[in-house]
This record gives C-alpha cells, sequence and structure tokens, in this order.
C-alpha cells in the first residue's frame, strides 16, 4: 500500500515549548487514523502542518507534495474541517453551494444537496441563523460533497450534541469513507470514534507515543477483569494500568500470553480511553 | 476568468455596502429634487440671480457640465469611502471570524484570493461610483426638467446631448483614473489589513499620521502630510479649486438661474477651468505611475503575508 502522508523527524518551536519534536510516521492510503493526545500535545501543530498552514522544520509530503510549498495545489485533493464553526456567517447556504461548486473542481453538488435536503437548513438562511448543530450539517454536506483524497477533522464535533456527534460518525463511515480515501481526525471524545478507526496515533508532548493499527493493538494488549484472589499473580506480570471495577480490577496488559491472562480473570479488548490512558502514563513515568 | 467572477460575486455578497451605498446616495438625492428648489453647489442663499438662458450658449453649457460633475462628485466621495473601508476589512474580516480556514481549505491560492479583492476596491467600486453617477445625473436632469416643464419653463435646458454626454464622459475618465491613483492606497489599506492582528484601521492610519505630527513636530516641515493629502485629495483638485470656482446653480420657478454674486467671480475663471488637460498632464506625470508601481509592491507584499502569515 502506499503512503499518502509521510512525515519525518518533523518539528515545531513556539517559543521555548515544542511543539512537535522529532515527529515521524506514515499514514497509507483507504486508513482512518485517530490524531490522539491530551491538550497541548501538539495535535492542532501537526495538522497545521499538515494542511500547509504552518511552517515547520523537517520533512512531510502528502501525496507527494510539500504542503509549505504547494499548499494551493494540495487543497484540490485534501478537504479539511478546522473546526465546525469556521463557516463564514454572512454567507446564505446557497451562496455558499454556489461558490465551493465553482471553485471546487472535485465537488459534486447533487450529492451535496441531497445530503441537505434531508436536513432542516434552508438553502436561503443565512450561516449565522443556523444553530450549530446546523452549521455542522452544512460543513459536513459541503465536505462530503468533495471526492477529496483525505479528509482531516480537527475536533469536528466540539460543542454538539450526542445526537449530532452520533450522526456525524456515522454518515462519515457509511457514506462518505470507501477503501481510497484517507481520513485523519483528531478528538476528545475518543469512545465515539474508536470503532471507526484503523489506525490509532497517540501524541504526548510533541512525540508519537504509539502508532499502530487496530488489529495490532488488539493482538498485542489485553484487558483483564482480574478476580481479586488473582491480584497479586497479576501485579506481578507488570500491567501497564490497574483501575478498580466491581469485585474486579481492571488491568491493562502488554505482552502476556493470552493463556497466562485468562487463568486472572475474563480477557477482553481494551478501550482506546483505557489504552490511552496507560500508554500517555507509561510514557510520562 | 470564471473563477475571478465568482471571487468577486463573493466580496458583493459579503459587502453589501458596495451597492446599497450608491442606491442611498441616490434616495437622498431623489428626495432632494422632490423636495425644494433644486439647488446646485454650497447652501445658502440666492440674493440675487441671472437666468441661465440669458448667458452665452457655451458659459451654459460649462455652467451645466460643471453642476453634473458635481452631482457626480458626491457619488465619487462617498463611494471612495466605501472602498477605504472595504480594503481596510479585506483581509481582517475572515481571520476575526476564523472562517479564514473555511476559505484556505478551498484549492484557491492566496494570491487569486487577494488580488480579487483588490480588484474589488480598486475597479469595481470606482465601476460602481460611475454608474451610480450616472444615475444621480439623470436623475437630476428628469427631476429638474420635470418641475420647469411644471412651470412652463426650458425643460430641454437640462438635457443638452453635449451636457449629459459630457459629463457622463468626465465621470468615466474620472473613474478610470481613480482606478490608478488610488491603487496604491488600497494595496496599502490591504497589506494593513492583512498585517493587522487586531484593530487594521490604526495599524493603517496611525504609521503615516504618527510619520506626518513627527515630522511637524521635530522638523517644521509637512512633507509627508502634504503626500499623503496629495495622494488622497490631488484627484479631485483636478475639477478646480473649490474655492476659486464656486457656483450656485438652482431650479426655481420656471427658471434655471444661476447666482449672480458667485457668477461674477466665478465665471471668468471658469473658462480656465480644464480638467481633460489636467487628467492629460496626470496621465504623463511620473507620480501616477510610481504610484502603480508602489500598488504592485504592497499588493506582493499583502499576498505574502496572507501566504505566509501563522495564527
Amino acid at each position: 500500500m502506499s503512503d499518502l502522508i509521510v512525515a519525518r523527524g518533523l518539528a515545531k518551536n513556539y517559543g521555548a515549548t515544542r511543539a512537535l519534536d522529532n515527529v515521524s510516521f506514515r499514514i497509507g492510503a483507504g486508513r482512518i487514523v485517530g490524531l490522539i493526545g491530551p491538550n497541548g500535545a501538539g495535535k492542532t501543530t501537526a495538522l497545521k502542518a499538515l494542511l500547509g498552514l504552518t511552517r515547520f522544520d523537517g520533512e512531510l509530503s502528502l501525496l507527494g507534495l510539500d504542503p509549505w510549498r504547494q499548499r494551493h495545489r494540495l487543497m484540490q485533493d485534501v478537504c479539511f474541517i478546522a473546526d465546525v464553526a469556521v463557516l463564514p456567517r454572512w454567507i446564505r447556504v446557497r451562496q455558499l453551494i454556489d461558490f465551493v461548486a465553482a471553485t471546487h473542481p472535485r465537488f459534486r453538488r447533487e450529492v451535496c444537496e441531497q445530503f441537505l435536503g434531508r436536513t432542516d437548513v434552508k438553502p436561503a438562511s443565512r450561516i449565522r441563523e443556523l444553530s450549530k448543530g446546523m452549521v455542522t450539517q452544512v460543513h459536513l454536506a459541503l465536505v462530503m460533497a468533495i471526492d477529496a483524497k483525505l479528509l482531516v477533522l480537527d475536533e469536528p464535533t466540539l460543542g454538539l450534541d450526542i445526537l449530532m456527534r452520533k450522526y456525524f460518525y456515522e454518515t462519515l463511515l457509511n457514506e462518505y469513507y470507501d477503501e481510497q480515501r484517507t481520513i485523519l481526525v483528531t478528538t476528545h471524545q475518543v469512545e465515539e470514534v474508536e470503532h471507526i478507526l484503523t489506525n490509532l496515533l497517540f501524541i504526548d508532548h510533541g512525540r508519537i507515543v504509539l502508532d499502530a493499527a487496530m488489529e495490532e493493538v488488539q493482538e498485542q494488549y489485553a484487558q483483564v477483569a482480574v478476580r481479586s484472589e488473582q491480584l497479586a499473580a497479576a501485579r506481578a506480570l507488570g500491567p501497564l494500568a490497574e483501575r478498580p471495577g466491581l469485585g474486579r480490577t481492571h488491568m491493562l496488559f502488554r505482552g502476556p500470553a493470552r493463556a497466562e491472562l485468562e487463568r486472572l480473570g475474563e480477557v477482553g479488548v481494551p478501550s482506546v480511553a483505557d489504552l490511552f490512558v496507560a500508554v500517555i502514563q507509561g510514557a510520562r513515568a | 476568468m470564471k473563477r475571478y467572477l465568482w471571487l468577486i460575486r463573493r466580496e458583493i455578497w459579503e459587502n453589501r455596502a458596495i451597492w446599497i451605498t450608491p442606491l442611498v446616495v441616490l434616495g437622498a438625492l431623489l428626495l432632494l429634487v422632490l423636495a425644494g428648489p433644486v439647488r446646485f453647489g454650497p447652501i445658502g442663499g440666492m440674493d440675487t440671480a441671472t437666468p441661465l438662458g440669458a448667458l452665452a450658449e457655451d458659459r451654459q453649457l460649462l455652467l451645466l457640465l460643471l453642476v453634473y460633475a458635481g452631482i457626480a462628485l458626491v457619488m465619487f466621495m462617498v463611494m471612495g469611502v466605501v472602498a477605504f473601508f472595504y480594503a481596510l476589512d479585506s483581509l481582517y474580516a475572515d481571520r476575526r471570524d476564523r472562517s479564514v480556514l473555511f476559505w484556505k481549505s478551498l484549492p484557491l491560492s492566496d494570491a487569486d484570493t487577494v488580488l480579487s479583492k483588490f480588484l474589488v476596491g480598486a475597479c469595481v467600486i470606482p465601476l460602481v461610483a460611475c454608474a451610480g453617477a450616472l444615475l444621480a445625473q439623470l436623475l437630476v436632469a428628469t427631476g429638474g426638467s420635470v418641475r420647469l416643464a411644471l412651470a412652463g419653463g426650458p425643460a430641454a435646458l437640462l438635457w443638452q446631448p453635449a451636457v449629459l454626454g459630457g459629463a457622463f464622459g468626465i465621470g468615466l475618465l474620472w473613474s478610470l483614473t481613480a482606478m490608478l491613483w488610488y491603487a496604491p492606497v488600497i494595496a496599502y489599506l490591504m497589506l494593513a489589513s492583512a498585517w493587522a492582528p487586531r484593530g487594521p484601521f490604526l495599524w493603517a492610519v496611525l504609521p503615516p499620521v504618527g510619520a506626518a505630527v513627527l515630522e511637524r513636530m521635530l522638523l517644521r516641515s509637512a512633507h509627508v502630510g502634504d503626500f499623503i493629502s496629495e495622494r488622497l485629495f490631488g484627484l479631485y483638485q483636478l475639477l478646480g479649486n473649490d474655492d476659486d470656482r464656486q457656483v450656485r446653480i438652482t431650479v426655481n420657478g420656471d427658471q434655471v438661474a444661476v447666482d449672480d454674486a458667485t457668477a461674477r467671480e466665478g465665471i471668468a475663471r471658469l473658462s480656465e477651468l480644464d480638467p481633460l488637460g489636467a487628467l492629460q498632464s496626470l496621465y504623463v506625470s511620473a507620480d501616477l505611475w510610481l504610484g502603480v508601481v508602489v500598488a504592485g509592491l504592497l499588493l506582493g507584499a499583502a499576498i505574502w503575508l496572507r501566504r505566509y502569515r501563522e495564527n
């Protein structure tokens, strides 16, 4: 599989703060990657570098292009939602669609209109008259109608209610995603995206602390609901993290054979949130 | 080409002042025409007046031409203010509301964006002003002649083709010249707009005003101030120095009359007025073309800032 994004030794300082510290990763075509990190970890900086919105040191190539120097060319194949609130407030929905249709060679107007037809958004409304959820629907309709190779979403559901967030990701997965498209998403609401992701990229203090496909994660990590009588034996195996549960202690392991873990309690797949906490704490320790 | 038309269209969608302002000016003019005597020139009493028809024909033409040019001037000055604030906001408004990130997600180059905004500020607004001026002239001609006709006066006086045609010609030439003359001003304001972290008005106005004030305080000279006012108002002086050539013309009752007080002093000098000659000398002056070059440099800087500024 060809790599859509190749980053090598990416670095970026804001004054004395290292926002990105020697970051390297590759993202293959057709993946849905979650870029996940705590506040101030460098997520947004990394996305800005990818989108040619910020200068950086190191090597970075998207679709074979340098995002900083060839930004405008790159935007033909890359689509991004930086934040749902950024649609111009003065424009009418119809004008917005007309404008994008006239200026974006890969925009399919009928897809956009079909999508909007299922919402309550009126084409004559100005963006400032719409609720936040409706603005997101408009933005989503625009983005879904663009036949892009890479879609970058930075906290796309920030400020939306649960129904809208669920709807957003369902639509993304069912109607937009196919094997040709790559999606890179950052979010704090990990539990909402974990079932759609194919790859995880954890970032903390400007460094990549985990870079793995979901299958690898499921092979390598295991969550065990340890029975209390097995507690000492379990701890001897060196869990990455543990947290108390109802009559069980949940421990996250990396390494020990499955048969060995099954003797301690029920073995399951760790949630991305648990994995995230364990990996970040491990990296900081 | 098609892309530019859409970019320009977007600007007109966003900045409705571009077409609402001339309509407001026309509306105000219509009220004036409908209300009192139609009076052109400075507001003031008419102590003594001579019917325009009593003057020699070339004087009539010249006076009426001046009146129509004055009407156009109002439109141009108002649209100049519109262009000023348009340019000042052009590269700042979308950074303030962060929609710049949306625009930057479209495959449009920053050069296209900046140039389209410059075209609106430097060309579209002057053309709208020109069209508005023509409408204003027609409005006054219609209103004035209707009033004259109702009073049994010489209604055709205001409709002489040489006058209306001449007035429109001057308006068109004026707006074409304004495009070149004000190009560096528009480009400068756009640069300030692209640069300002906030408050582009202060960023644009403080440096030149500060320089002028400093110069006056330290060197007791006024080169900077002169330079700025020459660039901002120099074009208007082509129509002649106001103080010398104030003319008051009124459509009142059944006649078009010219105020004697101004006529006595003014009309003699009117024949000296030569807008075409003044324009001609402007076009061969270095000032105009140096300004165009400077506009190009400032625009280049604005494009660079728009492209590479991080925020």
